[in-house]
């Protein structure tokens, strides 16, 4: 039980996002149950579980993507209320990567990239688009800049979505599940930019089912079912001795 | 071993094989193909035979004049031709400024255009003296635009404002404001009830599409809406719209318009524009709204993630996508109100249609065995076809850019 207090609750370092007594509904279904959890400066925080188990709801909330109900959540000592300045303030600094891409299939891929930098930090066109070009040869395509979305693999399309939200440089990055809609050949690639985030320090919330990444650059794991959150420790904890009888069974079917 | 790449099975190509295959593939197709081309072939080589022997095309000829502008003032023809020549030239110049991509299709349009401008000017040269200088200008000014545009592409800046000016000043040629027969500043007011026949379809199908194209985005938004009041008034007016024929609104428009005015009494012209406006507007939220609902969500969802506000998601994001998936239902909407334009008539306007009728309807065209219905008629659907069938090829061409590369 150690490490799960510790983990719930990480000393020293920053934290940017505090989650506490969160509930959310849908109608009268209870998706997220009084769910706490804090993430540091430049942790990276895995999140697992089985289908419908409220993960993708539970990082969509971080950016408002979803609306809670109950509880607080603070990123970067900004409380997500109902005031739209607030909302525009978080979202400027989380980026959000989707298992879809989400990508826009009219714009080409700098268009794609130097969007919201425009728009929203209302940066100069030139400024924009060589910050793009920096954070495309990141993910290694800055080849593709002048392509549209469907000319490329989904494997180059995710890569192309990271650096999007990269170019906002967001304190905090969130991934919901990135790899799954990817055919396995190239799912490597993929994780190989995340990785790298990882290790330059970003901070990262992660849903993902890819457990070397995990055990390769991930501080935390947090094991949800049932829009609870079950389980809270480093990997080594899950892979080597996981407490909980679902825990356990989760990790026997996906290992 | 690795099995050797192998060449497709070679299919026989041309015209005969193509009918091989298409036509004559079995005995039944054979006999029904047969039977076809001939029906087909009996029903085309009637019509020419009529059209060119039996047709008699003075009527149209003579009317030519009548059918273009109508009873507008003969010594005033110059207004009139000079809101052609502001269209043309802007056309050109937005031709000459147009790059690859969608800008290949303006261009495409325009040469359609230059086309169609010129043959009217041939025509003029030999046939019709009092404008044919006219008509010359408006080839000048066509070619003077697009070489205008090529030496000073800045202009693209102000060609939006361009277009936007080029209808009041249209609208000023055409009416007149201010001068009278011996008032020199000011051009001498033309009552709308003088002009007509294609100039006014045109002017009247060109501010149609216009107007009802943002009104009918904002309805489909509207029609969105989180607040229950927008949104109730939206479904309401879209709907109530959509429950009666256009010519039962034009008749509305003509009695209720002063009513909600306070007894104002526009002239029938803004009656019945303001009519197929709003009526025009209501389908087009609907083709939005269709373009909306097949917008996956996640499109939204990555646009508010990203920071963009509502207005910019809706601009840069939404709307392009939710527009071009539905262009083939707009183009079908705009092509329908170009025809629908005929039905002002009942209101009193003289376009295209109603001085045809008119015109077959003349005592002189009484003495004509048969009258000269049918080659009036011939000419109308040459004349509506030519455009409906231009604006479905740009459609086609849009449709074909702006899938390029994208899904
Ligand atoms: N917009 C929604 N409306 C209603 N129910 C939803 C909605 N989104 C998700 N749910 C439900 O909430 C539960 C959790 O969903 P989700 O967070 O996507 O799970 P996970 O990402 O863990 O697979 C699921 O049962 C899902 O059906
Ligand atoms: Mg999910």
């Amino acid at each position: 039980m150690d490490s799960v207090v510790s983990a719930l609750a990480p000393t020293g370092g920053q934290t940017i996002i505090d989650i506490s007594g969160l509930n959310k509904w849908f109608g009268d279904f209870h998706v997220l149950r009084n769910i706490n959890m804090s993430v540091n400066k430049g942790e990276v925080v895995v999140v697992i579980g089985p289908s419908g188990s409220g993960k993708s709801t539970l990082i969509r909330c971080v950016n408002r993507l979803e609306e809670h109900q109950q509880g607080k959540i603070v990123v970067d000592d900004i409380e997500l209320t109902d005031d739209v300045r607030n909302i525009d303030k978080i979202r400027r600094e989380t980026g959000m990567v989707f298992q879809q891409f989400n990508l826009f299939p009219h714009l080409t891929v700098l268009d794609n990239v130097t969007l919201a930098p425009i728009r929203v930090r209302k940066m100069k066109k030139s400024e924009a688009e060589q910050k793009a070009m920096y954070y495309l040869e990141k993910v290694k395509i800055p080849e593709q800049a002048s392509k549209f979305p469907g000319q490329l693999s989904g494997g180059q399309q995710q890569r192309v979505a990271i650096a999007r939200a990269l170019t906002m440089e967001p304190k905090v990055m969130l991934f919901d599940e990135p790899t799954s809609a990817l055919d396995p050949e190239v799912v490597g690639e993929v994780l190989e930019v995340m990785v790298n985030l990882a290790k330059e320090g970003m901070t990262m919330i992660v849903v993902t089912h890819e457990m070397g990444f995990a055990r390769e650059v991930g501080d935390r794991v947090v094991f949800m079912d049932a829009g609870q959150i079950v389980e809270v420790g480093t990997p080594e904890h899950f892979f080597v001795n996981p407490q909980e009888e679902r825990t356990k069974s989760f990790l026997s079917k996906i290992l | 071993m690795l099995q050797p790449a192998l060449p497709p099975p070679v299919r026989e190509t041309g015209t005969l094989a193509w009918m091989r295959r298409n036509l004559f593939s079995n005995l039944w197709n054979a006999l029904i193909s047969v039977v076809a081309l001939v029906v087909i072939a009996w029903g085309v080589l009637s019509l020419l035979n009529w059209m060119v022997f039996a047709a008699n095309w003075d009527r149209v000829w003579a009317n030519l004049r009548l059918m273009s502008i109508f009873r507008y003032p003969i010594e005033l023809v110059w207004r009139p031709m000079a809101s052609v020549m502001i269209v043309i030239f802007l056309f050109g110049m937005s031709a000459g400024l147009s790059k690859d991509g969608t800008g290949r299709i303006v261009r495409s349009a325009y040469n359609w255009m230059m086309g169609f401008v010129g043959f009217i000017t041939l025509v003029a040269l030999f046939a019709f003296p009092s404008v044919r200088f006219l008509w010359i200008a408006v080839v000048v000014l066509g070619v003077a635009g697009f070489w205008l545009a090529r030496a000073v592409p800045v202009l693209a800046k102000a060609l939006p404002w361009l277009w936007i000016a080029s209808w009041f000043v249209s609208l000023f040629f055409l009416l007149g404001v201010g001068g009278n027969g011996n008032n020199p500043t000011g051009l001498e007011f033309v009552p709308p009830n003088l002009w007509g026949g294609i100039i006014l379809t045109f002017f009247f199908s060109v501010t149609g599409i216009v107007l009802c194209f943002p009104l009918g985005i904002a309805l489909a938004l509207g029609r969105q809406s989180k607040l229950p009041a927008i949104k109730y008034f939206c479904i309401f007016y879209i709907e109530i719209i959509r429950g009666a024929p256009l010519i039962t609104w034009l008749f509305t428009a003509s009695l209720l318009l002063p009513l909600f005015l306070g007894g104002i009494r526009p002239e029938a012209i803004i009656r019945a524009q303001v009519a197929i406006v709003l009526f025009a507007a209501a389908y087009m939220a609907e083709n939005v709204r269709g373009g909306l609902q097949a917008l996956p969500k996640g499109q939204r969802e990555a646009a508010h993630a990203l920071g963009l506000t509502p207005w910019d998601s809706m601009r840069l994001i939404i709307l392009p996508q939710a527009l071009r998936s539905v262009i083939p239902a707009i183009v079908g909407l705009f092509i329908g109100l170009f025809k629908d334009t005929s039905l002002i008539t009942i209101v009193g306007l003289f376009d295209l249609f109603a001085v045809a009728l008119k015109v077959a309807t003349q005592p002189e065209s009484k003495l004509i065995a048969g009258g000269i219905v049918r080659e009036l008629f011939i000419f109308m659907a040459i004349f509506y076809w030519f455009f409906c069938f231009r604006m479905s090829v740009a459609s086609r061409q849009l449709e074909q850019e702006l899938g390029l590369g994208t899904r």
